[in-house]
């Protein structure tokens, strides 16, 4: 059943693109009305913040590991048993 | 005070242990696993502040200690071993579960004990136990994973022990308490050197993503649990608010979570993993606030749940599949939706959505580094976390269940008890979401922090939801391929081959050498000195070594060889000797 | 010897006079214990040099464990010899028998002359033993054996002996205490020295390094000759007089003054490291527990060498822990040749199914090598690291530890090849028990006792402790 429901889900990755954004809108939007009397720190202010800290942090992230494993640390998986 | 050592619940696991044979035998292994866990679980509510001091070497061993930090790794401890064994009910190898609660027996008495010298005896009773998970597995790469796993084990067990040795010269005193970071000497950071080798701080931690991914399916949900966690909880105790260990905290959030992303066996990215989320609790623990000790426990208490869910998860994959790696899985939804489930209440638990256990345990600490004025901490441990979500929460469940591959594999569904022991950690991640008092009252220190604000919910809503747009962005360039990434431990394992050759060649070489010497050198003057003295006495040693001479005679008859002649001359002339001594002796 | 042509009789004869043995030394034990001890001359040659038997502590250890050992081993001789269907066995028993005896006589001798000449009757003893077998490879290793220990033994201990007796006078051993010794103070150092290098390399049973070849090469010797007297008697003679040297003869006074006793150590650590790194290369795995125990030997002669009450206690309770776990190594590796015919650890794979007991306790008595509690090998561990602590030595505390890892380096393996590495093709898909003949149960059953033991004195060292604590008081 819960394969059906996931298939279903699946056909309708259109629409799943647009609930996804609306989500991300949504939490923009959430931010506006969020408390911040507890700053603990500079960016803790600013609106959306986290949210760059997230795309950025994330990509920056994919990008340095991955291109540190290309071209330094990857091997194959059998390599020192040669 | 020997019938006190009956209420230690280690001592209930490994009775336990030597009695599953038995069980089995009688077909009723199943309910003897059941029934062992759950009866610690009951157990250690009953347990006297302090209890099973023995005498032993001159030195008083205090076998339980209990107090709120203690009691809070007991509660999390007895849980998932009950949960594990549930997991493995359908294991019929009785040894497989004697390792497993063996290995549980010696995490409970580390977290028990009072003294440094009971932590080391249990200490090494988990690492004995636990290289069995590893070799249960009985392929050659697990065989060889699991001897350098307890060879590295048995090298920090030495540090430990040495650091214990010092320390014990200097205060003439084994009492397991908080050493003061001001008064900490050689002896305690080799103490401390001990314990983060199991809790694996970088570069310290090869050892775990070599060896967790190559244990037992069943095995490895113990392992994931026991030897890190303990190692935090004796940090905990004995190290809180050394800076250094907040800050090689922070580096390894970081440092488990960069290889995450890119390592392409499912159990390893997992074990990568550990390593990033016991950075968190280290980190915890050497900011060492209250704040921050409690999060680090909360973090370990929720982290054992769900981090043994997720291994659970990929376990059951492995399982049915035969299958650990990304590049060789894919679209598994349509055949194992209910592991699917559970693992993904598994990722977005450990990543920290609100209503699971992530969202108001692992945050603490985030808090209590902002509390303390750790901005650059705190942002790390942020960046470890939108690593956490983009590795463990999307990533692993995405190529497992989803996927663009399609390998064309039609796996059954997992069986029935993992089923049960998934539910039960996924249960309890939800639960603790939804009601966090349950666990802050077990924590340490009285709990200030109120993790459902707004802010902290807008926080956590944008960095998962836009990490999660990162993902969509670079799904194509995250394509796991079937490589694996060298770490520290290249320095070892090459290093021992180097060593064995060393030893085969030219040490062999010379101690053939040294062997050979005698024949030049022995021989000669043996046989030159019982030449010159065997007409002394001849007759002499006929009543003294008749018999053995005739023995040695009869036996050596048959052969023609040169040296037994030699050697009838040759035991002549020794007892010679001793008479020519006798008499040089007199004359002087 | 009588009972030659009735072989149960005589190999009862042989299990009697073990426990026959061992009852009139434990009837001394209450004696020792309550701080006494015994001497008895038997006669005397020269006025300082007599045969002479005297009982203490140190000595009772020795007599105790080899003795309760020979029980064991004469019942496992019986399942060995009799299941390879051995030659010449009344020839073996009775040498066997002699050695022990005589190894008994090391261990209550009164006077370096008495020790001396129970440790040359040992040697004698032992020969025919290594050459049993009687082939080319039995005549070399004995003939090798033989050479080693009667050349050290006559061109180093004879000296020795002449020059103590002229330097003190007599050749008996100090007994009120083991700081003493019993050289007068105005004795030349240089002298004393000549004597205690002579004597530490005339000792060679103890197989320090560079004189230690003897033993991987005795190992062609029948297993129980390996297990009793290769890895308890003869090499613990061997240790024992050096200790008894050490103590009795120089005491602990002369040899920290003159700094033989550091210099020993730090020479035996070198045995102690090498041993096992040769160990780590070898594959036949009695030569590999020839090594280990040659490392073994040399943690004996460091613990003593250190001087201080803990480093000694070490040491000489050592002399019953090592003895435990290495005759269960020996025990089971003969165990394994008799019923299976392997001799290589890499034949070994999956053993473990068909030999459970057999490697269970070969597991055990690993862990008590290693040092792991709570079998005994961690207590020798736990009082030579104080040991090194008393006197602030890093570096033999790193051998300590360095070492331990070693041993671990070549113990897992055996056991994990026995339990989980791959059978050889000839042997895949055998399963049923090696070990439930009749003859094998001879061999299984002491090898499970002894290993048992270790775990026991592991717990509960007290009866060495207070044995030791009688000789370490002054």
């Amino acid at each position: 059943m819960i394969a059906q429901v996931i298939t279903y889900l699946r056909e309708r990755s259109e629409m799943m693109k647009w609930i996804f954004f609306a989500y991300l809108g949504f939490a923009l939007v959430f931010d506006f009305f969020a408390d911040r009397h507890d700053a603990h720190f500079w960016g803790d202010p600013i609106i959306g913040f986290w949210a760059i800290f997230g795309l950025v942090g994330c990509l920056l992230m994919i990008v340095f590991c991955k291109g540190l494993s290309h071209v330094w640390l990857e091997r194959d998986t059998d390599y020192y048993d040669k | 005070m020997t019938s006190s050592i009956f209420m230690h619940p280690a001592t209930l696991f490994i009775v336990g242990a030597l009695l599953l044979p038995l069980f089995r035998k009688f077909n009723a292994q199943k309910i003897w696993l059941v029934v062992v866990p759950l009866l610690a679980f009951i157990q250690i509510r009953y347990l006297p502040e302090s209890f099973g001091t023995v005498e032993w070497l001159g030195f008083e061993l205090q076998f339980g200690r209990v107090d709120q930090l203690t009691m809070v790794f007991l509660h999390v401890f007895t849980l998932m071993a009950l949960i594990g064994s549930i997991f493995g009910l359908h294991v019929k190898d009785s040894g497989q579960h004697a390792a497993a609660w063996l290995y549980v027996a010696g995490s409970l008495g580390t977290t028990l004990a009072g003294d440094y010298l009971t932590v080391f005896i249990f200490w090494e009773l988990m690492a004995v136990a636990s290289v069995f998970l590893i070799w249960y597995r009985k392929r050659t790469k697990s065989i060889q994973a699991g001897y350098r796993y307890l060879l590295v084990h048995t090298f920090g067990g030495l540090i430990l022990l040495g650091g214990i040795f010092l320390r014990y010269q200097n205060v003439h005193d084994l009492s397991f308490d908080l050493i003061a970071p001001d008064s900490a000497t050689l002896a305690d950071y080799m103490i401390m050197i001990g314990f983060m080798l199991n809790a694996a701080v970088p570069p310290i931690h090869a050892w775990l993503p070599d060896a967790y991914p190559e244990a037992t399916v069943t095995g490895a949900v113990f392992m994931c649990a026991f030897t890190t966690k303990t190692a935090v909880y004796v940090l905990a105790r004995g190290f809180a608010g050394y800076e250094a260990l907040a800050i090689m905290g922070a580096i390894m959030t970081l440092y488990g979570v960069g290889y995450a992303v890119v390592e392409n066996d499912a159990r390893r990215i997992l074990a990568y993993h550990i390593v990033s989320q016991v950075g968190y609790m280290v980190c915890g623990i050497g900011i060492g606030t209250q704040m921050a000790v409690n999060g680090a426990a909360a973090h370990a208490y929720a982290h054992i749940l769900y981090k043994a869910l997720l291994f659970m998860g990929v376990g059951s994959v492995l399982e049915m599949t035969g299958r650990s790696k990304l590049s060789e899985l894919g679209g598994l939804y349509k055949y194992m939706p209910i592991s699917l489930i559970f693992t993904v209440i598994g990722g977005i638990a450990i990543s920290g959505f609100p209503l699971t256990s992530g969202f108001i345990s692992k945050s603490m600490i985030i808090a209590a580094a902002g509390a303390d004025h750790q901005i650059f901490i705190m942002l790390m441990l942020s960046l470890a976390a939108v690593g956490t979500f983009l590795s463990v929460g999307i990533k692993l469940p995405y190529f497992i269940w989803f996927g663009p591959n399609d390998p064309g594999i039609k796996p059954k569904e997992a069986y029935w008890n993992m089923h049960v022991g998934m539910f039960i950690a996924a249960f309890m991640c939800i639960f603790l979401g939804i009601y966090p008092e349950y666990l802050y009252d077990m924590l340490p220190y009285a709990v200030n922090y109120h993790p459902y604000n707004s802010y902290h919910l807008t926080e956590t809503f944008h960095l998962l939801g836009f990490t999660g747009l990162g993902f969509y962005i670079m799904v194509k360039y995250l394509k796991p391929h079937d490589v694996s990434n060298l770490d520290v431990d290249w320095f070892y394992r090459k290093g021992a081959l180097a060593f064995m050759w060393l030893a085969r060649k030219p040490v062999n070489a010379a101690n053939e050498w040294v062997s050979n010497v005698y024949q030049t050198v022995g021989l000669r003057f043996t046989m030159a000195a019982a030449r010159a003295l065997s007409w002394f006495d001849w007759e002499g040693i006929d009543w003294a070594l008749d018999g053995s001479a005739k023995g040695v005679v009869k036996a050596g008859g048959q052969s023609r060889l040169f040296q037994t002649g030699k050697l009838q001359h040759y035991i002549g002339a020794a007892a010679g000797l001793v008479f020519v001594v006798l008499i040089v002796v007199v004359l002087v | 010897m009588f009972s030659g042509k009735k072989p149960n009789l005589r190999d009862s004869w042989s299990t009697l006079g073990a426990i026959l043995t061992f009852v009139s030394v434990l009837s001394f034990l209450p004696t020792i214990l309550g701080g006494n001890q015994l001497k008895y001359t038997l006669f005397e040659l020269y006025p300082g040099v007599s045969v002479m038997l005297n009982l203490d502590g140190l000595g009772v250890i020795f007599a105790l464990v080899a003795s309760f050992l020979w029980i064991l081993a004469s019942l496992y001789c019986v399942g060995y010899m009799r299941g390879l269907d051995e030659h010449a066995q009344t020839r073996f028993y009775v040498c066997y028998a002699v050695s022990v005896g005589a190894a008994m006589g090391a261990a209550f001798a009164g006077n370096l002359f008495t020790l001396y000449l129970f440790y040359e009757i040992v040697s004698i003893f032992t020969y025919p033993l290594v050459m049993h077998h009687q082939d080319k490879e039995g005549y070399w290793g004995a003939k090798k054996y033989i050479v080693y220990l009667m050349f050290t033994s006559k061109a180093f201990l004879l000296p020795a002996m002449v020059i103590i007796y002229v330097l003190a006078g007599t050749l008996d051993f100090q007994t009120a205490n083991i700081v003493q010794g019993i050289f007068p103070a105005e004795a030349s150092r240089v002298a004393i020295g000549v004597a205690y290098l002579l004597c530490l390399f005339g000792f060679a049973k103890a197989g320090i390094m560079p004189l230690h070849n003897w033993l991987p090469d005795a190992m062609v010797a029948p297993t129980p000759v390996s297990a009793l007297l290769h890895a308890v008697v003869v090499v613990k003679v061997g240790v024992f007089s050096i200790c008894r040297v050490m103590l009795s003869v120089f005491g602990v006074n002369v040899l920290s003054e003159t700094g033989l006793g550091l210099f020993t150590a730090y020479f035996v650590s070198f045995t102690i490291l090498m041993a096992s790194v040769i160990a780590l290369t070898k594959t036949n795995l009695k030569a590999r527990l020839a090594y280990s125990t040659v490392s073994q030997l040399s943690y004996i002669i460091l613990g003593v060498a250190m001087l201080t009450p803990n480093s000694i206690t070490g040491g000489l309770i050592h002399i019953a822990n090592h003895a435990f776990a290495k005759i269960t190594l020996f025990f089971a590796a003969g165990c394994i040749f008799v019923a299976s015919g392997k001799k290589d650890i890499k034949e070994m794979g999956g053993l473990g199914y068909r030999m459970p007991w057999t490697m269970m306790a070969f597991g055990i008595a690993s862990l008590g090598m290693i040092g792991i509690p709570p079998v005994g090998g961690f207590v020798t561990k736990w009082y030579l690291a104080l040991g090194t602590i008393d006197i602030h030595n890093w570096i033999l505390l790193c051998v300590l530890l360095v070492s331990s890892l070693l041993n671990a380096g070549y113990f897992v393996p055996v056991f994990l090849q026995a339990f989980f590495g791959k059978p050889l093709p000839q042997d895949a898909g055998v399963t049923g028990s090696l070990e439930k003949q009749p003859l094998i149960l001879f061999m299984v059953v002491p090898l499970v006792i002894t290993a048992t033991i270790s775990v026991v004195i592991g717990v509960y060292p007290d009866l060495f402790l207070d044995l030791i604590n009688l000789m370490v008081k002054s």
